[in-house]
């Protein structure tokens, strides 16, 4: 997996590149958006790290003309500006994704395995499946091991976001931000208490448990092997 | 601000002084017009009157009876057509003896100035009777003077109606223009305080006290805002200067935690610190993020927007927090509520109430979120059985960092509050903190004339 990092900001764009090589990513970094434009078309990346403001040409602009050039490469905005407005104005502009500095390595790290998968596979699905666990999207029903398990629309929505990232860590964060649809951190652990409650249901009643908690970073869901 | 009593305008009071003061004026020349008039009038007849008659009986003393009737005759052919009218009659039978009128019917109060009918001529009159048993009547027809005074009363009436009438009429109209200007400079004021800080009272280029008055007023605002926008070009700077060396301090604990080294703080001293610069981040973004609403720049992404699923949201998202916590939370919202909003910052502030709530509500307490109309608008509303926040207290937790003493000990910013105060200021909406008997509840009033229709 290829990814090109688009800041100018030296010690940042070394730090993220360092993160991002131990997790087996090949990371090219440039420090401003011309060159970072010139390499993206001419370079196969599988997903760029774009900053807002960087010299010679915005991380917006440089965007915006990769997708006139019919260039689809998974893009993930990095910017200081964090009002949800800031955030239409980068998804407007081409961005998959939108995450606001300074963040957490971890956070940074599960958007990018989630833009990278959500881009490979984009066929459409009806079941998803972990382990004995399965959703069906449309007769919105799960079941595991055979049982129904009654939920409400929005544990079901919180269920299938996990599972379409089975496998992958997903934060706190995009949990709101996908099934909420919210873009502010509320003061209490308000998600915690969403997924001890689902777990209730999905896990207690079995032996061995599907969501896990990830230190440090959100949930994910897998089976343990 | 509101107040709580009818105002009561300034127009009609000022309309009725006008009409007052022009009724007054305006009686008292009438008045003075007809006294002139009439009164004089008739003074200066009367005399002429008893003149006549005096210089009659001057006549008789001189040459008896027969020197009178010839007096009378004469006087008679000189001025009979001239309104006079003179009468010598024999007060037994009735008989005239000279004259151009009847003797009176009745037999008149003598040595009296009155006025009576004879026929249907109106005329001032006075009697004599002399000691050969006889009666002399000087009389003057005064039928034109009194239809005179009747047009002059009935004149009067007429110009003082029309006088009250165009006093009520350009009152109404003079003290329209001064109340308009003030009105306008009032609407000017409320919208500044609603939030449309670059609005200014418009001039009309008369140079007069109003247009002064106006430009003071737009200096002072200009002054305002200058220093509005200075305080907070200097609290954005403060924060994102502080933000970035914390972001970098950040980064590098976050890598030493990952890759833990011998000779390194242990692990456990890193999360602590990484913890507090957490918080001093999430400080910074809350107060860059109240900066960024105040500002108004977001003012263009209102929409209509349906509070119901606004509030529902909310809650359900904070339902299991409360569960957790021994709490009931209930929504009481009606369909269609509708307001011109910003979905984002309406649910942040709306969590942040509600977060309140749960985190000030005692053991088995109950929390009612609502989203309903009102008369003259609709409501946001949270309300719990908590501590509450005293009258006194009210204006001043929404301030930024002021933590009441009984929320000290409890994680937070100090900034939620005056979060939800900019995101209600930002929708030109009001917000009322006041007592649940016993707990606090927060209503958000959004007024009808910002309601889309």
């Amino acid at each position: 997996m290829k990814i090109l990092i688009v800041e100018d900001d030296r010690a940042a764009s070394d730090y993220l590149a360092k993160a991002l090589a131990e997790k087996g990513y090949v990371v090219d970094q440039v420090r401003d958006g011309m060159e970072g434009l010139v390499r993206a078309s001419k370079e196969p990346y599988d997903a760029l790290l774009v900053d807002r403001m960087v010299p010679s040409l915005d991380g917006l602009a440089m965007i915006e003309t990769l997708r006139k050039a019919g260039k689809d490469t998974p893009v993930l905005i990095v910017s200081a500006l964090g009002d949800v407005d800031e955030r239409v104005r980068g998804l407007r502009a081409g961005g998959d994704d939108y995450l606001v500095k300074p963040y957490a390595m971890a956070e940074l790290l599960a958007r990018l395995e989630a833009l990278l998968r959500r881009h490979s596979g984009t066929r459409t699905i009806t079941k998803l499946v972990v382990a004995d666990l399965e959703l069906d999207l449309l007769a919105r029903r799960v079941t595991r091991a055979g049982t129904e398990i009654p939920l409400q629309a929005r544990e079901f929505k919180l269920l299938e976001f996990l599972m379409r990232h089975a496998g992958q860590v997903v934060t706190r964060t995009m949990m709101l931000e996908s099934v909420w649809d919210y873009h502010f951190d509320p003061q209490t652990n308000v998600i915690d208490v969403h997924i001890s409650r689902l777990r209730k249901k999905i896990d207690r009643a079995f032996d061995r448990p599907l969501i896990h908690t990830v230190h440090g970073a959100g949930y994910t869901i897998r089976e343990q092997t | 601000m509101e107040r709580g009593t009818k105002r009561r305008s300034i127009r009609r009071r000022l309309a009725a002084a006008l009409v007052s003061f022009a009724a007054a004026c305006v009686g008292i020349c009438l008045l003075v017009a007809y006294l002139g008039a009439v009164l004089s009038h008739g003074q200066v007849l009367d005399s002429s009157i008893l003149e006549e008659a005096a210089a009659l009986l001057e006549r008789h003393d001189t040459g008896g009876q027969g020197g009178l009737i010839a007096e009378i005759e004469r006087r008679v052919r000189e001025s009979g057509g001239k309104g006079w009218m003179y009468a010598y009659w024999d007060l037994g039978t009735r008989a005239l003896l000279a004259g151009n009128m009847e003797p009176p019917a009745d037999v008149p109060e003598f040595d009296d100035l009155r006025s009576t009918w004879i026929g249907d001529r109106r005329v001032r009159v006075v009697a004599y009777a002399m000691p050969s048993g006889c009666a002399m009547t000087v009389a003057h027809d005064i039928t034109r003077q009194t239809l005179f005074e009747r047009r002059l009363l009935l004149a009067s009436i007429l110009a003082g109606g029309t006088v009250i009438a165009l006093s009520i009429g350009g009152g109404l109209w003079l003290s329209r223009r001064l109340v308009d200007r003030v009105e306008q400079m009032n609407r000017t004021v409320l919208s500044i305080l609603r939030g449309q800080r670059s609005e200014r009272v418009a001039f009309r280029q008369r140079a007069d006290e109003f247009d002064e008055l106006a430009e003071h007023f737009n200096e002072l605002l200009d002054e305002n805002e200058r220093l509005i926008a200075q305080v907070r070009e200097v609290t954005d700077d403060i924060a994102h200067d502080l933000r970035t060396p914390l972001a970098r301090v950040r980064q590098d604990l976050e890598a030493a935690l990952a890759r833990p080294r011998a000779g390194a703080p242990d692990a456990e001293v890193l999360q602590r610190t990484l913890d507090a610069i957490d918080a001093l981040l999430e400080t910074f973004q809350a107060l860059l993020s109240i900066a960024q609403i105040e500002s108004g720049a977001m003012r263009a992404s209102l929409e209509p927007l349906d509070l119901l699923p606004v509030a529902r949201d909310v809650v359900e998202l904070y339902a299991p927090v409360a569960e957790q916590a021994g709490l009931g939370i209930g929504l009481e919202a009606e369909p269609g509520v509708i307001v011109r909003g910003n979905r984002h910052l309406l649910s942040q502030a709306l969590s942040n109430l509600v977060d309140n709530a749960i985190k000030f509500s005692p053991a088995a307490g109950t929390i009612e979120v609502g989203a309903r109309r009102v008369r003259d608008g609709v409501e946001l509303r949270v309300a719990d059985h908590g501590p509450g926040i005293p009258a006194h207290e009210r204006e001043h937790v929404l301030q930024r960092f002021v933590r009441l003493d009984s929320a000290r000990e409890r994680p937070g910013t100090g900034l939620g509050l005056s979060l939800v105060a900019a995101v209600v200021k930002l929708h030109g909406a009001r917000l009322g903190l006041g007592d649940n008997a016993p707990g606090l509840v927060v209503t958000i009033r959004f007024e009808s004339e910002g309601l889309p229709r």
